[in-house]
């Protein structure tokens, strides 16, 4: 293993760097998640008006149930006067329920509510809020409960939703650690390619390479200690940045989306050594490294929604940055922080997400290989 | 005497130039072997092909009895190499650098240690085991590199062209470690354009040129091969012309020159020639300050065969 310990020794002599260059990443990384912002938006309640022709319980309820989350307003029951309101913009929406409305539901039918919406986006909300009732009121109706029986289920399950929102008053700081952890995407690819092809153009220079060429030390062994070195170093690397999470965000890491965005993190930091390593395979002048490291780090983290919301993308970009791991590490950040429920189910995408990441990680391999493999043929 | 290396018909090409040409050879057990030649006659192609850093198209290559292969890594193990690039890490230090390429052979640690400070004593860079290559002095550096090369004490060590660019204080040093090494029992391939170092040296020389092997043999045999017996240096100012003239119809002289108040005669072989030339100067009165006779060098062989210099 002379190959592997000589990498340390080479590594201690640039270890001033690599510390600068990790701590500058670590900071930055957690300035970051300082700004991030989960209140930046105004709630608004959208204007609805209710034309109701059905008197049965079942109505009754559906109304109370738009009316908590809407503001009602009154609007004449003819064509022109919805026409004007909703052109008018004085309400955003008007629901028109049918008479046959509370049959319908119970007999598992679909209701028939008209929705007219306004040219508003908040329009949209008014359909939201319709599903919403419908899906839990079929639910109840398809196992043959009555009338009050749905009605007193639909109530029950609405208040547990809102006491669920209130528990999850950590919702925010999920949110902030998936961006800590997105931040990795940059963190990773910019200091282990810089680090990684530092250390390879060093031993993959043309008079080393002819000395350990002659030597009794088989290729293979030589690439595999190499490859070894830089495995150690990264995950060293990926085991403070995990460290600081936990010391930032101590009760949210000891969770179940704590130990999956770690298993995340860890997948990422594996795929991005071997990225580094196949970049480090096919440098071969020191001076370009700072360059294709910056175009590694910042593009892919550009394009795969590491800096900006990849809402925010166009869907082409966001079609091809799938063809990269960091597209895939950055939105397994954000379902893992969204769970809230743990089944096989719910956990299998992130284990799927885990691998797509490190299926990147053996391609990049496994090319790396091929082209040690002919290098050391020609 | 064992055959440590036996180079039977190799030819190896660049394109359409011919770097080796049918160039045979072998090397015997506890020798100095030198392969003198000018830059780019083929001397560093011969050593890469040899330890099969390079193919080749024809010819067959034998080290220790086996024919070499890039996977040979038993008869690797044998060997060690001191490239006319230096090759060290700049990160390391002086035994840190040691230990490592002696590392790619001696897997035990003790062992390895007592190999690296045995180098260090053998190449005189005690004072500096902490230093960076950086520290050193060109000279310095090259005893590095050899220290490198050596440090696992190989059988058979092959160093190229090991004392370019290096002072002459260095270089002595260097030669001294080499015959040192020569005399553990280790058999060397050494290559140079340095004359004076394959005379000092070695046992057996190849001369090359383009790739070829233009003679081989003891320094003593090779000498032979010129019709040169020696070179007669005298200085004499104000020379007249008709005595130089007159030098050059007497019998056995080659060449006749005089440049800058210096009278250059080369003479074929024979036992009498400077008693002949003193007479002459006599018999004339020519009057002169220094008189002096060189016996051949290889360079004079060289350009006896090659129509130019070594270091052209």
């Amino acid at each position: 293993m002379i190959v592997f310990k000589n990498y340390f020794n080479i590594v201690k002599r640039h270890l001033g760097i690599i510390i600068m260059f990790s701590a500058i990443s670590i900071g930055v990384s957690v300035i970051n998640t300082s700004y991030t912002s989960t209140e930046d938006y105004v709630s608004v309640e959208p204007k609805i008006a209710v034309i109701n022709y059905d008197e049965s319980s079942l109505s009754n309820n559906f109304v109370d149930y738009i009316t908590e989350r809407a503001e009602i307003v009154e609007v004449e029951d003819n064509e022109k006067a919805i026409q004007d309101s909703l052109y008018l913009n004085k309400v955003d929406s008007i629901l028109i329920i049918p008479d046959n409305f509370g049959a319908n539901l119970l007999m598992g039918n679909e209701p028939n509510v008209k929705i007219k919406k306004s040219t508003q986006n908040v329009s949209e909300y008014t359909e939201l809020l319709v599903n919403r009732y419908f899906k839990i009121a079929e639910n109840y109706s398809k196992v043959g409960m009555t009338e009050n029986e749905i009605i007193n289920n639909i109530e029950k399950d609405i208040q547990n939703e809102i006491e669920v929102k209130v528990s999850s008053e950590n919702q925010s700081d999920m949110e902030k650690l998936a961006v800590y952890y997105s931040f990795e995407n940059y963190a990773f690819l910019s200091i282990f390619t810089f680090i990684i092809g530092t250390i390879m153009c060093i031993f993959n220079k043309e008079t080393i390479r002819k000395r350990n060429n002659v030597s009794k030390l088989n290729p293979k062994s030589f690439s595999n200690q190499l490859f070894l070195g830089h495995m150690t170093l990264t995950l060293s690397i990926w085991a403070i940045f995990i460290l600081i999470s936990v010391i930032l965000y101590k009760d949210l890491m000891f969770t179940i989306n704590g130990l999956l965005l770690i298993l995340n993190s860890l997948c990422f930091a594996i795929t991005a050594t071997s990225l580094a390593y196949l970049i480090g395979c096919l440098i071969k002048n020191e001076n370009v490294i700072s360059g294709i490291q910056n175009v590694i780090s910042l593009g892919l983290s550009f394009i795969s929604g590491c800096f900006v919301p990849i809402e925010w993308l166009d869907t082409n970009i966001i079609n091809f940055s799938k063809i990269f791991p960091s597209y895939w590490f950055i939105q397994g950040n954000y379902d893992i922080t969204k769970l809230s429920t743990f089944n096989y189910e719910t956990i299998q995408p992130v284990i799927q997400n885990c691998g797509i990441i490190l299926a990147f990680g053996i391609i990049y391999l496994s090319i790396s290989k091929i082209i040690i493999a002919k290098k050391v043929k020609n | 005497m064992e055959k440590v290396i036996e180079i039977e018909n190799l030819t190896k090409s660049y394109g359409k130039f011919k770097a080796i040409d049918d160039l045979s050879i072998y090397v015997e057990k506890g020798k100095i072997f030198g392969l003198l030649g000018p830059n780019g006659s083929g001397k560093s192609t011969t050593i890469n092909c040899i330890l099969s850093l390079l193919n080749f198209e024809k010819g067959s290559i034998k080290i220790f009895g086996k024919e070499m292969q890039p996977n040979c890594y038993d008869i690797k193990s044998k060997i060690g190499v001191v490239f006319q690039d230096v090759a060290v890490f700049d990160e390391l230090t002086v035994y840190e650098n040691i230990n490592y390429f002696c590392g790619l052979y001696i897997k035990n640690k003790k062992k390895r240690e007592q190999y690296v400070e045995d180098a260090i004593k053998l190449t005189g860079l005690g004072e500096f085991k902490k230093f960076r290559p950086k520290q050193l002095s060109g000279g310095l550096l090259r005893r590095l590199n050899i220290a490198c090369g050596i440090a696992h004490k190989p059988e058979l060590i092959f160093l190229d062209e090991p004392t370019v660019a290096v002072d002459p204080q260095s270089r002595n040093s260097i030669l001294e470690g080499i015959k040192e090494l020569n005399k553990n029992g280790a058999t060397i391939v050494y290559t140079t354009h340095y004359m004076e170092e394959v005379e000092q040296l070695c046992n057996r020389i190849a001369i090359l040129d383009k790739g070829k092997v233009i003679a081989l043999g003891t320094k003593e045999a090779l000498k032979e091969l010129t019709t040169m017996g020696e070179k007669i240096t005298v200085e004499a100012p104000n020379l007249k012309k008709a005595i130089v003239s007159e030098l050059k119809t007497m019998e056995n002289i080659i060449d006749v020159k005089y440049e800058d108040a210096t009278l250059f005669v080369t003479y074929k072989k024979g036992e009498d020639n400077l008693e002949k030339m003193i007479s002459f100067l006599k018999e004339n009165n020519v009057k002169y300050t220094k008189i002096f006779s060189e016996l051949p060098t290889l360079n004079d062989v060289f350009l006896e065969l090659t129509g130019k210099q070594l270091r052209d």
